[in-house]
Formats: C-alpha cells, structure tokens, sequence
C-alpha cells in the first residue's frame, strides 16, 4: 500500500468519525442549548453535565421497534433516510480541514478529494438530498408527509438558486471554485488597521454574499426559521412523519450532518477555512520552540484545531438561531427567496463583477 | 262563615278552628313544635307566638280560637323577637350533634331554628346529659336532644290508648320516659319517632341507615291489612329504607301501626325468590323463563287446574287473572284465600281501637267485589293447584299433586310448591287495591323488581301467547 | 379586521431585529436565573389551602369523622361512599369510608361541608397508582401530610 493511499484511507476515517461524532454531540448541544435558552435546565441526570444522555438517545434509538407502517411503498420507504444520509456525507469529502504539507518529498493534502469542480460538487451532492425527503414522503402515502416533502422540493430550488450566486463573486475573485485553493488564497492580508492585520476572509470582501448564504444554507438545510418540511403546527412532522426508531434517527442525523457540512462550507468560504485564528500563530510558535517538533506540522495539527473551531461555532450559530427564530410562513419563505434574495445576489454579482473591473478587489 | 285577618289577608274560617290551621289556609306558615293536629293542644312550646290585636301581649297560635274580625300579625318585629328567645330557650339544652341524628334534614328544630332562631349562642353553660332507657326494639331514645313538647306523651294517651310515656321530675332536670323503666307496649311505636320534632326518638331500624335528605320520597298504600293506611315508600337507588304515614283524614288519620310500617321487610329479605326455580332431588333448581313458562303450560294447558289467589294482588290482577281462566281454563275454580279464618268482609272487623283491622290482606273488599269465591276451611285438595300472590296472603294447607306457585314467595313458605315464578311485591308494581271501606286506592311502583321477577299480568300474558318468548327484565 | 400595521425601513429590514433577538437569547443562555425545579430532590412549597391527596383527620387515635355523610351529598363527582356504624366509645362512626380518587375532582367541598374537620385535602400532589385506586378508610387514617 503506498503511503498515498495509506494516507487517503485514514483522511476518509478522520471524516466518517467526525460526522459521525457530531451527531451525538449535536443532539447534546441541542437539548441543553435549548434549555439554557429557556431558562431551563435541560438533561442533566445521565453523566457529568448530562453528556451521556446523547448515548442514552442513541442507544433508544437502535433498541426500539422498528415497525413499517402498512400502507407504505416499502422499497422507497426504506431507501429514501438512506438517500437522505449519504449524500450528506458525501458532501464533505472536498472540504479542506487543514492546509497541504510537504514533508519528507511526500505532499500531504488534508481533503478528502481535491477535486477541480470542488465548491460545485457540493452543491450537486446536497442536491441529491432533497430526493431522499420526497421519496420519504411519497412513499409514506399520508398527505401531511407529502405536502411536508413538496414544500421541501419547492424550498431547496428556490434557494439553491440564491446559494449559487452568493458565491460566485467569490469564485471571481479568487479564480477558483477549488475549495482548497479558495481557504488558501484567504490566507492574504486584505489590509492593515492600526497594526492589525484584516485577512481577506470571505466575509470580508463578500459581506452580502455571506448573508444570503448563510440565509440560502439555512433554508437549505430544512433549519429553523426555514424548516417548513417538518412544520410540526400545521404538518405534524412532514416528511419523516411515518418513520420511527433508526430511520428517523437516520434522517436526524442527515440533518446535523447537512449541518456540519453547512457550518464547514461557511467557515471555509468565508472566515478562511483552515487558516490559523487570529493569534494562534503565536501559540504555534511557542509550541513548536517548547516541544521541538517540526513547526510545520505543529501548523498543520492548529490549522486543524481552529478548523473545528470556526465549524464548530456555526453549529452552535444553528442551534441559537434555531431558538431565537420562529418559523416562517410558505409564502413568505417564497417572497424572501425570489423577491429579496434572488434580485440581491444578481446585485452582488453585478457589483463584484464591476468592482473587480476597476481593480478594487 | 266567619272572616278574620292574617297578615292582611282575610281568611274564613269555622268556628272554634285555631289560628295555625286558619294561618295554613291563608299560606301563612306558624312555625310549631308541640302542636299537632292529630293530638290535643297543650301551648307548652311557645313557638306559635302570634300578635292579635287588641291584646296586650303574644298569644299562642295553637290556643287560641280566630273569631270574627280577629286581626292576626304573624310576622311583626315584637313576634319574631318572642319566636328567637323560645328557640334560644329550647336550644339551651340541645345537643350540637346534627352531624349523628338521624332526624337531621327533617327535623323541624333544625327547620325552625334556621328560619326563626339565631345563628350564635349565647349561653356557656355545660349542657345537661341523660343515661337512656331501653325503649324496645322500635324506638332509640336520646333525651339529650328533647324539648319536652311532650307529644309522644300524648300520643300515647290519646292515640295509642296506653299511657307509658310521662315526664319525670320539673324544670331543668325533666325527663320523658316510660313509667319505670319499661320497653314501648303500644303497637303503634313508630309514630313516635314521626311526632318527635326533635332526634330525642328515633327508629332502630332506620338508624344510621342513610340520611334523610338522600331518600327518594313515593306516596303509596300499605298493603299489611285491609284499612289501607296511605304512606310513603322511602327508599335510595333500589333500596327501601323505611316507610312513613301519610296523612289521610278518612282512612288512617296520622297514624300507621308497626306491622305496616315494617312490612316492606320483607320484600328485600335474602330469602326472597327472585328467580323461577323447579323442585328437584334434593332442593331447588333454578331454571330459566322459558323453562318455567313452558313448564307450567305442560301442567295446565287445556285441563282444568284449581286457581288460588291471594286477595293481596290489585284489582287490576285479579281481573287478569279472571280473564286468563275464562279464555284458556273454562269453568275452572277460583278461590281468594288471605287471613285463616276470615273468608268474607262481614267477618272482618277492627282489630283495635285504632287502625288495625282483622283482615291481613289488602284487597279482601276488591276481591270479592269480583266476585271471587273465597276459600273456606282453609285447605285445598285438588288435582293440580296454581297459587297466586304477593307475599302478604297467608297460605292455606295445599293438598294436591302439582303445585304452581306464582308470586312473592320466601323459601320458608315454598315447601308445598313444585315450581315457582317470581312476581312484584307491593313496592314494586302500580295497582289499585280497596280498602274496607270500599275506597279505592293506588299503589305506586317505588322501586325497581328485584332479581328476574316479572309481573303477573306479563306472567299470565306468556301463558296465553303459543310460545313462550320472555323479553328482557323491566 | 385585523389593524394593518406599517412597519418602519428599519424594522423592514429584519436582520437588526434578528440581531437583537439573538442577543436576548444568548443573555438568557448566559445569565439568566434557571428555573427549573430538580424534583425528587428539590420541591416547591404548596400553599396549607393546595388540594391534594385526602386523609381523615384523628384525635388520640380516633377519627374526627361521624359519617354524617355530608361529604357524599355535597361531592359533585359522587366519589365518597361512607357506611355508617355504632360503637362502644363512638355513637356513630364510619364502619366504611371509601374515596374513589379516580373519580374525585380535589374541588375541596368535601373538606369545606365537613362540620367535624375530620375529611382534610392535605398538600400530597403524588399520587399516580398503578391500578384503579380506592381509598379505603385505613388508608385514609394514616395522618398523611397533617395540615393542623
């Protein structure tokens, strides 16, 4: 086995656990999240801090019945949490988690897949998750799961659209739709304030963009305020209605995972992926003068670090606005997306595009 | 007639009527404890208090005769004030203990009290107690609750026509009991317990039973003997709890004697046959409606079989069952049967003074206003014999070889039967029975048949039809 | 009808007021005093007049209670079946006093009519069973959450 593939195998483990962690974790973050915010206390009896409450769920999960409703098309029925949850895996193989790093005459990519359409690729693979939630809720045959499945087809194209666009100022300006090259190029100082160093994270030369993606992302990941899909006032539950024990679980773990892999494309779109915190360069210094490692890969291990920390920030972002915001109506959902977001992101586009005929960006 | 005012509202009147009965007529209430209209008037309560003008102070309602042009004030402040310090008097002594008697809810001490009294005490003194005599398996006595109206005296002398009751010792230490000690002689005891405005006399059988208020009230006959006493069947769900007389002026006045008042005893004894049952080896079976109505119809159908009927039943059944024979068993014998010794209304006769009569069956008059013969020597010697009653008619010697029994039966009683049917006791059925005066009188259904029984008309019914379909229980 | 309300620009424009929301939740996330009771262990305090769990009310041992069947025709859910009875030491005492609590509705009117004290809704709000309860008099005689 070449150390090429040695090393893609154990990237491809580092991904798989990591999604994988994140759903208990996220199921933590969510209940106690959303307690604190109530004035609540949330789970707190099963572990120190009510940790293994998460594990309690799991375990729940796995041991319960699992029962298949009779009037049910049984073969979509069963694939489509399936169809929910791979793509949304799939998604994260072209995000960068840590820069490139040469050592020994071998290049180690931290990605999964360098691929040439990159950014692109993300969206065609969240796209495949919206088959999944209509398949769930065709082949539940109950009307609350198909208007729950409809009203999720009609939101995700309409805001895919807004998605799109939001980034492509972005791809203009940095020349690339590589994720890896577009965290890299954020790298640069975009200019200097009283000694300090602004980056040129994406946020910073795309604001507007940033906030129609991230609104277009959370539409996109069935969140609320945009979770019209499960809309448990007028749709009971939407589309996972009919499903119980592991394949609901499935479909909620497809949604934090969507999550995560939001929460990623937005840290390294637009806060410079895994480009080192402000400050932490500093630490990276110190470390590798105290412990004598090489301070590349002393880079490469805080790379990964204020990855997670920037990824794992906008979860937590999910999750307090999710507590903050209540759901939207259908219609106004639509008119947020066609009448607001739409003709904004041409705007932007119109803009950058001018901007960067003159030479400013 | 003579006219007097009460209230401003002219009333006529009688002469030598008192001023409460006058005041009723004109729907003006006196409130009273020792009056009763069945008994003498003695004006020893002093709740009557009434004003009449032209007198200088309150007259006694009871006592005093309305003549022509009286002007009567029964609600003036000088007699309300005159009514609360009686009622603070009288209840000086009286125990708080509403919460245990059981005259609680109709009792006219608390009525009175509540209308007329006032709502605090002023008197701390220890109230007085008594040791209780035993008055005889009728009447609990508790001479801590009385007021010494001394009705129950006069009852005794008057009514029951024994002077046992008396009122020992004076003022504060009086005591109504018996002379020495004794138990209650009179057979008329219960009426104590209805006469005693207090708890201080209350019935051993109904005692702790249930509370008054909780009794459903339904006016009907006595069935116990032929004077037909009107009373009230008190009863809760398919309970009866006691019987009371009702007032009725041309049959039992007041009164009711203890045989009457007790006898819906036994319509709820356990030993009641509530289901059609069959002698077998060794006892009875019981069998099942259909079993029974096609049973007898194999006995009877097309013979001549001899009918005795209790002269209990109402006019209605005897009619019924009149017609039952003279359309299935022409030219069979019919014969009532009742009291041992007595087959004819000449024969019956006042037992006492007082109300009892001689006749223990209700309907003897009715009975043989249909014409009914009755059956002398009180024994029967036949080939089969079908027996009809409702419990109350004393049951000659039977000597036959079938024996169809249809009625309100114990098992005591059923020794001689070879089948019987149940029917309703005088509780349980509507009918009219008449009395030895002739009036006609009605009996309401208080409570629901107990058990399986049935009717006798729907049981006469079943016989007529072809076959036998019994419908499910009313 | 429902008034018509024109927004100003500002509020228009959501993304100040969903700035200002967040903040709300994130200070109650922080800060803010939790509310939540940790029952087992923690418990609130009831008001004395909190209608509860029922009991009957002893002095030296014996029942305050006369079974002068006031609760039962005042209750208006029919729950209280008392039989009445004689003693040597008691005129009249409950030989049976039953609560079917399934049934009751804890409206207090039987403590209220009660002229003796002897019925009291104490503050013992736990009272889940497994299987259809009815209280039985030696039930209710343990002086459970005596109010005094």
């Amino acid at each position: 086995m070449t150390p090429e593939i040695s090393f893609m195998l154990i990237k491809v483990a580092i991904v798989l656990t990591g999604l994988l962690a994140v759903v208990p974790i996220m199921l933590f973050v969510e209940r106690r999240g959303s307690a604190l915010i109530q004035n609540r206390l949330g789970p707190n009896r099963m572990g120190p801090f009510g940790m293994f409450q998460a594990a309690c769920d799991v375990l729940k999960f796995i041991f319960k019945e699992d029962s298949t409703p009779t009037h049910v098309n049984k073969f979509y029925y069963t694939i489509a949490p399936w169809l929910v949850v791979i793509p949304a895996f799939m998604t994260f193989a072209v995000i960068p988690f840590a820069g490139s790093l040469s050592m020994d005459g071998n290049h180690f990519n931290f990605q999964v897949a360098n691929l040439d359409v990159g950014v692109l690729y993300c969206f065609a693979i969240a796209s495949l998750g919206v088959y999944g939630i209509i398949m769930a809720g065709w082949a539940s045959n109950n009307k609350y799961s198909l208007l729950g499945s409809l009203r999720s087809s009609a939101q995700m194209i309409s805001y895919e659209l807004t998605l799109g666009l939001s980034i492509v100022g972005l791809m203009m300006i940095f020349q690339s739709v590589r994720l890896g090259d577009i965290a890299a190029a954020q790298g640069e100082t975009l200019f200097t304030v009283a000694g300090l160093n602004v980056p040129k994270w994406g946020i910073f030369i795309q604001p507007v963009g940033f906030l129609l993606f991230l609104i277009s992302v959370f539409a996109e990941t069935n969140r609320l305020p945009f979770d019209l899909p499960e809309g448990e006032s007028e749709l009971i539950a939407g589309y996972h209605l009919e499903y119980g024990s592991m394949k609901f679980a499935l479909f909620m773990m497809g949604e934090f995972i969507n999550m995560s892999v939001a929460s990623a494309l937005i840290a390294t779109l637009f806060f410079g992926g895994w480009q080192l915190l402000p400050g932490l360069a500093w630490v990276v210094q110190q470390v590798a003068n105290i412990t004598q490692v090489d301070v590349l890969l002393v880079t490469v291990l805080f790379q990964g670090v204020s990855f997670v920390i920037k990824v794992a920030f906008f979860m937590w972002f999910f999750v307090w606005v999710r507590w903050t915001l209540p759901r939207f109506r259908f219609d106004q959902l639509m008119n947020l997306g066609w009448k607001v977001l739409f003709p904004l992101g041409l705007v932007n586009l119109f803009v950058t595009g001018i901007l960067i005929y003159k030479g400013v960006l | 007639m003579p006219k007097c005012m009460i209230d401003g509202k002219e009333v006529e009147f009688t002469a030598g009527e008192n001023l409460v009965k006058v005041a009723k007529r004109a729907g003006v209430e006196i409130p009273v404890f020792c009056y009763h209209p069945g008994l003498s008037v003695v004006a020893q309560c002093r709740m009557c208090y009434v004003e009449v003008e032209k007198m200088p102070k309150l007259q006694t309602a009871c006592s005093t005769m309305a003549t022509e042009g009286m002007v009567v004030k029964t609600n003036s402040e000088n007699v309300k004030k005159g009514r609360a310090g009686t009622m603070e008097f009288l209840l000086l002594n009286h125990p708080l203990d509403c919460p245990i008697c059981d005259k609680a809810g109709e009792c006219d001490l608390q009525d009175n009290s509540y209308g007329y009294g006032s709502a605090y005490m002023r008197g701390s003194e220890e109230r007085r107690t008594y040791v209780d005599v035993n008055m005889g398996p009728v009447i609990q006595k508790n001479m801590n609750r009385c007021i010494h109206c001394t009705r129950c005296i006069r009852f005794g002398d008057e009514i029951a026509g024994i002077h046992e009751m008396v009122a020992i010792k004076r003022g504060n230490d009086i005591d109504i009991t018996t002379i020495d000690g004794k138990t209650l002689q009179t057979e008329y005891a219960g009426n104590y317990s209805d006469i005693c405005p207090t708890g201080s006399l209350t019935l051993k059988d109904f005692r702790f039973k249930k509370r008054a208020w909780m009794l459903k009230k339904t006016t009907t006959v006595c069935e116990g003997c032929s004077k037909g006493c009107n009373m009230e069947i008190q009863h809760e769900g398919d309970v009866i709890y006691r019987c009371v007389p009702l007032e009725n002026l041309d049959v039992n006045r007041y009164w009711m004697c203890d045989e009457g008042r007790f006898n819906y005893q036994h319509t709820q004894d356990p030993t009641r046959i509530i289901e059609p049952k069959v002698k077998a080896e060794g006892g009875w079976k019981t069998i099942s409606w259909e079993d029974g109505i096609l049973g007898i119809k194999e006995e009877i159908d097309g013979q001549k079989p001899t009918f005795l009927v209790g002269s209990d039943l109402t006019q209605e059944e005897l009619t019924h069952i009149k017609e039952y024979i003279a359309l299935q068993h022409p030219g069979a014998t019919i014969q009532h049967f009742g009291t041992p010794g007595l087959t004819s209304t000449q024969q019956d006769g006042a037992l006492d003074q007082i109300l009892r009569m001689k006749s223990k069956t209700s309907n003897l008059n009715g009975a043989e206003k249909l014409g009914i013969a009755p059956l002398m020597n009180d024994t029967i010697k036949a080939d089969t014999v079908v027996v009809m009653s409702a419990g109350r008619a004393k049951l000659p010697k039977i000597n036959a070889k079938r024996v169809i029994a249809v009625g309100v039966y114990l098992e005591g009683d059923a020794s001689q039967f070879d089948m019987i049917l149940p029917g309703l006791a005088f509780s349980e059925k509507d009918g009219t029975i008449v009395n030895h005066q002739g009036i006609e009188q009605k009996l309401k259904r208080a409570v629901l048949p107990r058990g399986k029984c049935k009717s006798l008309s729907e049981v006469l019914m079943l016989l007529t039809n072809k076959k036998a379909r019994v419908g499910a229980n009313p | 009808m429902l008034a018509q309300r024109k927004p100003g620009i500002l509020n228009r424009f959501y993304l100040i007021e969903i700035v200002r929301g967040l903040w709300i939740t994130l200070r109650n996330f922080l800060f803010h005093e939790k509310v939540t009771l940790q029952f087992p262990e923690q418990r609130r305090d009831y008001s004395p007049r909190y209608r509860g769990q029922h009991y009957i009310k002893t002095v030296n041992e014996v029942e305050n209670c006369t079974a002068c069947m006031l609760c039962p025709t005042v209750c208006p859910a029919e729950c209280i079946h008392i039989v009445a009875g004689e003693r040597e030491d008691k005129e009249k005492y409950p030989i049976k006093f039953e609560i079917d609590i399934l049934r009751c509705c804890f409206c207090g009117m039987c403590e209220e009519a009660c002229p003796k004290d002897a019925i009291k809704l104490s503050n013992i709000y736990e009272m889940s069973q497994e299987h259809r309860e009815v209280y039985t008099k030696d039930f209710l005689l343990e002086q459970r959450g005596n109010k005094k």
